[in-house]
């Protein structure tokens, strides 16, 4: 009996620790700046503006691409203090409960998978899997949440040698989790759900007239097995047309953006060979859209967009934050895939790719896509307390023609924009 | 400055100055609820044997509100298309098309120097060769072409002269309520009797119905099936207008907005299915053919509008006809013995159109399954009507008052009741990188000239299919940045109850093939952000041995302003033959051959050749250059 109890005591204590030790997990991935300890480095402080005359000082704080930017002279960044985010704490609430279950493999790629970070724990860089744990991260990350629209969405077609403007497109972009949503009812899947979709993608554009009411729709599925399944709906031809893989990986639109680069990279995680670089602090796109000095083009009532400037206009003019980041490495398993690598910086707070390096087929870098990321309380009064960072501007800066395509976000976190029939096929037929 | 081109080009001048209006004050007035698109267009042709075939300004406003919430609906919305245009076509090159076109004409025979020989066949009028004259008492010999000279070409088999200019200048041959348009219409298509400036008008509401949404839009509208692109297999609840630009415009274009009542009933996700939705259809507005042009117009797609109205010409007026005698002479014929009486054109809810399909997403395949009753939007000619004996009274009949003789060429133009079944598939292989669209229809109903029957018609079940792939392909010598759309069809069809047989002379039965499949390719590529594409439609006729290229370039220097310039080739195989029913031996009285029989065979290319040789072939001679630009705001 007194065996019995010491051995009751003893698990109990064990389980304390261990329920302490997730926690500990847990907290440290999503609050990884607790008790102020944030990045900090000699050169890069709050307040300091790197231009080509300085950034050799802060070449340790930048990735690759973004350096030689700023020592081309094209762009300058300003320093925020850095800042640790509140995080829908039902998302983290769900990883604290599921990640000890969680395994890569299976029939779906994951195991176990219910909801949350699948994979809080800080990377091993002796861990071959580590970088496609991170990709999983990315995928089941906080991201929009469970559902938000950008609307409107403008996409700027530039000329970066001269800065001229060849093309505007005004759209709206929708998304939804049908599964492993930790905020809206229904919690955590959206019933009937027979495929299995995990995620939905809807955008409509409206402008300019020759492409007005093109749509896209694509279908990401739990199974990673699966290939998305996307159609396009062409205005001038009344059809919906089913894509083939080939299209996922070209321009959208004219843009420099491939289906494929939505929301920092948009398809499987078996699409690509993933492999952790490793743990950094640098420079990443984050602010406080309220506090910028906002452009005055599409400016409407109760919302300005993020302005661009630098060369061509392609860089979004918002400040910077020294932030924990994982630099991860993706190399396309299809070899006719048009690029070489990615290289992904993932926030390790937020695990959101603010900025990603592209390579084309011969291993030069050919794109380098960054999307600036707000706090939800510096924003739309609906997106306060929303629990996530809000993509609120892009530049994907094509450096090989010299061209690019910039975004400007009014991202909303209201559910009644993006309701579960707009992510059906059928509703692309009803527009007209 | 030629009068005319003065006319037009202040037409223009109006047309621009009403779209600088436009934009100076813009009618679009962006806001939550309400949205205007405007489009002002300018579209030049030119065919090497005619010279200009098109000047046509367009403009054209898609205004949609959004009302928002209203009573027990969760949405309603109206939505405008307003089109209007003007193609001056007719006024810059009358010669060719418009009030100056055409001229006296005589036969000769297909033998140089042989005399001509109408006696037998005139029923009394004028032993002359000249159309129009004695056997043509409603008109002269002025305004007409050989049918012959419509294809651009010297052809074989019989030749008839077709009046081609509008019919408020010349009503010879023009069929009331089908082909009759005058030169105000010919012009400005938009502005008919049918309000066809008001191209779509209609009202959206959605009713909640439990979790699952109806849908209901009620008014004009263009109501697209299947998955197909060119031509059409499931698409086919509205008629398309063929005159624009025969079969090369877009369908958007050219589909003809009908009234209709459509529901939807959207189910979304449900059982095994990722979408199902259940749709019916009720056209109410009065029945509409396809446009297939009018005689002496630009876009005659099969040369069936210069057909019908020599033939209506025929009927009403007399006509002589060439190569109709065994040695090739031409021969005269009075009013009401061969030819096209009328176009009998439904109307009245029995002749509405109704359908429905069910359409849905089931494991990573898109399908539906399609039913509709509808009126055939392609005329059948009807033969066993009444009509005179050219050879005077026959026994019986001493008055010589009109009978029905079988294989006579007397008809009535119909459009007979269809009933179609169909389905379509789309599916994306991940492994080769593709898209594929499947779509098959199988209707009863169809009706097609058959020259061994007694009424020179015959239905026919037919079953048509289509296969096509999508591949996003990069050619990397050509763009390594950008992929090239590679899209193919294949468009077969079938006829059930084909009837041929083989005559003295040739085959006599049905014209049309069979079998018959035709293929299209389409390459595409994009430069500068999407604002050069350069493509090349293909399109080839495997049995009737004809094709078409077409090489364009758009080229968008703004959002706003896009052109686009481009040449339309046709090669291949340009004529084929078949039985033109001048053996058949319609009358008791006919001298020569036995009463009452069949085609022995003999024909030419004209007229129904024209089926064998296609829509492809048919428009061999009208290679044109073509150029755009459009402005939209």
């Amino acid at each position: 009996m007194k065996l019995k109890l010491i051995a009751a005591l003893a698990a109990t204590a064990l389980g304390a620790a261990s329920a302490a030790q997730a926690e500990d997990v847990v907290q440290k991935s999503f609050f990884p700046y607790a008790g102020g300890a944030v990045p900090t480095d000699s050169f890069a402080k709050p307040g300091t503006v790197i231009d080509a005359s300085n950034v050799d000082q802060a070449k340790g704080v930048l990735d690759e691409a973004m350096y030689n930017i700023i020592k081309n002279g094209w762009y300058t960044i300003k320093i925020v203090p850095t800042e640790q985010y509140d995080i829908n704490p039902n998302y983290v609430a769900a990883t604290e409960k599921n990640y000890k279950t969680v395994s890569l493999g299976g029939p779906t790629g994951l195991t176990n998978f219910i909801a949350g970070r699948p994979f809080p724990q800080e990377p091993d860089a002796s861990d071959p899997t580590a970088g496609e744990k991170l990709a999983w991260n990315f995928k089941y990350g906080i991201n929009w949440g469970d559902t938000a629209t950008i609307t409107p969405f403008y996409w700027t077609l530039r000329n970066m040698n001269d800065g001229t403007v060849e093309r505007i497109l005004k759209m709206d972009m929708h998304f939804i989790n049908f599964m492993h949503r930790t905020k809206l009812d229904p919690i955590p899947d959206i019933t009937p759900n027979p495929s299995q979709m995990y995620r939905a993608i809807y955008v409509r554009v409206r402008e300019p007239e020759d492409v007005a009411n093109t749509q896209l729709l694509i279908h990401r599925f739990e199974d990673d097995s699966k290939r998305d399944e996307a159609w396009l709906y062409l205005g001038f031809q009344r059809r919906v047309r089913k894509l083939s893989t080939g299209q996922i990986t070209d321009s959208f639109l004219g843009s420099d953006l491939m289906i494929e680069d939505i929301e920092g990279y948009n398809s499987r995680v078996r699409d690509m060979t993933w492999k952790f670089l490793g743990t950094k602090n640098i420079l990443m796109p984050y602010y406080h859209h309220n506090e910028l000095q906002l452009d005055d083009a599409h400016a409407q009532p109760d919302y300005k967009f993020v302005a661009f400037g630098g060369k061509g206009s392609c860089f979004p003019q918002i400040t910077w934050q020294l932030r924990k980041v994982y630099e991860v490495e993706a190399v396309p398993v299809d070899p006719n895939h048009p690029i070489s690598k990615r290289i992904f910086y993932f926030d390790a707070q937020t695990m959101l790719s603010g900025r990603t390096l592209i390579y084309d087929r011969g291993g030069k870098l050919w794109k380098t896509f960054t999307i600036g990321k707000t706090s939800a309380d510096y924003h739309l009064p609906i997106n306060k307390g929303s629990g996530i960072v809000v993509d609120d501007s892009f530049s994907m800066v094509d450096l090989q023609a010299m061209h690019c395509t910039t975004g400007q976000f009014k991202g909303q976190v209201d559910p009644s924009l993006s309701p579960v029939k707009d992510f059906t096929v059928d509703n692309l037929r009803s527009v007209n | 400055m030629k009068k005319e081109w003065k006319k037009a080009i202040a037409m223009v001048g109006v047309l621009g100055a009403l779209s600088g209006g436009l934009y100076m004050h813009p009618a679009r007035a962006d806001d939550d609820t309400l949205q205007t698109r405007n489009k002002i267009d300018e579209d030049v042709q030119f065919r090497d044997y005619t010279g200009l075939t098109k000047l046509r300004s367009l403009a054209q406003s898609d205004i949609d509100k959004d009302l928002g919430e209203r009573s027990i609906f969760s949405s309603v919305k109206l939505h405008a298309t307003l089109r209007a245009s003007y193609d001056a076509t007719e006024e810059l090159n009358s010669d060719q098309y418009g009030a100056h076109a055409g001229s006296g004409i005589s036969f000769t025979g297909s033998t140089p120097g042989s005399a001509f020989n109408g006696l037998k066949y005139a029923n009394g009028a004028a032993p002359v060769n000249l159309f129009g004259a004695g056997a043509n008492p409603g008109g002269g010999n002025f305004g007409v072409v050989p049918l012959s000279q419509t294809y651009r070409k010297s052809v074989n088999g019989i030749d008839l002269a077709v009046p081609v200019r509008p019919c408020n200048l010349d009503s010879r041959g023009c069929i009331s309520g089908y082909m009759d348009a005058n030169a105000q219409e010919l012009r400005s298509p938009e502005f008919n009797s049918r309000l066809d400036f008001l191209r779509e008008l209609y009202a959206d509401f959605e009713l909640p119905v439990g979790d699952k949404t109806l849908a209901i839009r009620v008014g004009r509208q263009q109501l697209v099936w299947g998955r197909t692109d060119l031509f059409r297999v499931l698409d086919v609840v509205n008629p398309v207008d063929l005159s624009r630009n025969n079969i090369y415009d877009e369908l958007e274009d050219i589909r003809i907005p009908m009234g209709m009542l459509r529901a939807d009933y959207r189910m979304g996700a449900i059982g095994p299915f990722d979408d199902l939705n259940i749709q019916g259809v009720w056209t109410f507005e009065d029945f509409r053919p396809n446009n297939l042009g009018q005689a002496g117009g630009t876009n005659t797609p099969l040369n069936a509008a210069n057909v019908f109205r020599a033939f209506a010409n025929c009927w009403q007026n007399g006509c002589t006809v060439n190569n109709f005698t065994p040695n090739g002479l031409p021969v005269n014929f009075g009013p009401h013995q061969i030819g096209i009486r009328q176009a009998v054109v439904p109307t009245g809810i029995a002749h509405d159109t109704f359908g429905g399909k069910i359409e849905g997403e089931l494991k990573g395949v898109g399908f539906s399954l399609n039913a509709l009753q509808y009126q055939s939007q392609m005329p059948s000619l009807r033969g066993g009507i009444a009509s005179v004996d050219p050879f005077g009274p026959p026994a019986g009949n001493p008055t010589n008052a009109a009978a029905v003789y079988p294989y006579a060429l007397a008809f009535d133009i119909h459009f007979p009741r269809v009933t179609l079944w169909g389905a379509s598939l789309d599916y994306a292989s991940d492994r080769l990188a593709t898209a594929f669209r499947l779509e098959v229809a199988y209707t009863q109903g169809e009706e097609f000239a058959n020259t061994a029957r007694s009424t020179l018609y015959s239905a026919s079940n037919v079953f048509r299919y289509v296969i096509g792939a999508d591949r996003n392909t990069f050619i990397r010598f050509l763009n390594p940045d950008t992929a090239f759309l590679i899209s193919g069809q294949i468009f077969g069809t079938h006829l059930m109850n084909y009837e041929l047989r083989q005559g003295p002379l040739g085959p006599v039965g049905m014209p049309d093939f069979q079998d018959n499949w035709i293929g299209t390719l389409l390459v595409k590529g994009w430069y500068r952000g999407q604002t050069i594409s350069p493509q090349i439609k293909f399109a080839h006729d495997f049995k009737a041995n004809a094709s078409v290229i077409e090489p364009a370039i758009d080229y968008l220097p703004s959002n706003s302003w896009k052109f686009t310039f481009g040449a339309n080739c046709k090669f291949g195989k340009d004529a084929n033959s078949f039985d033109d029913n001048s053996s058949a031996a319609p009358y008791p009285n006919m001298p020569g051959s036995p009463p009452q029989g069949a085609s022995a065979g003999w024909g030419g290319m004209l007229p129904l050749g024209m089926f064998r040789t296609g829509v492809l072939g048919m428009a061999h001679n009208e290679t044109q250059l073509f150029a755009n630009a459009s402005y939209r705001f």
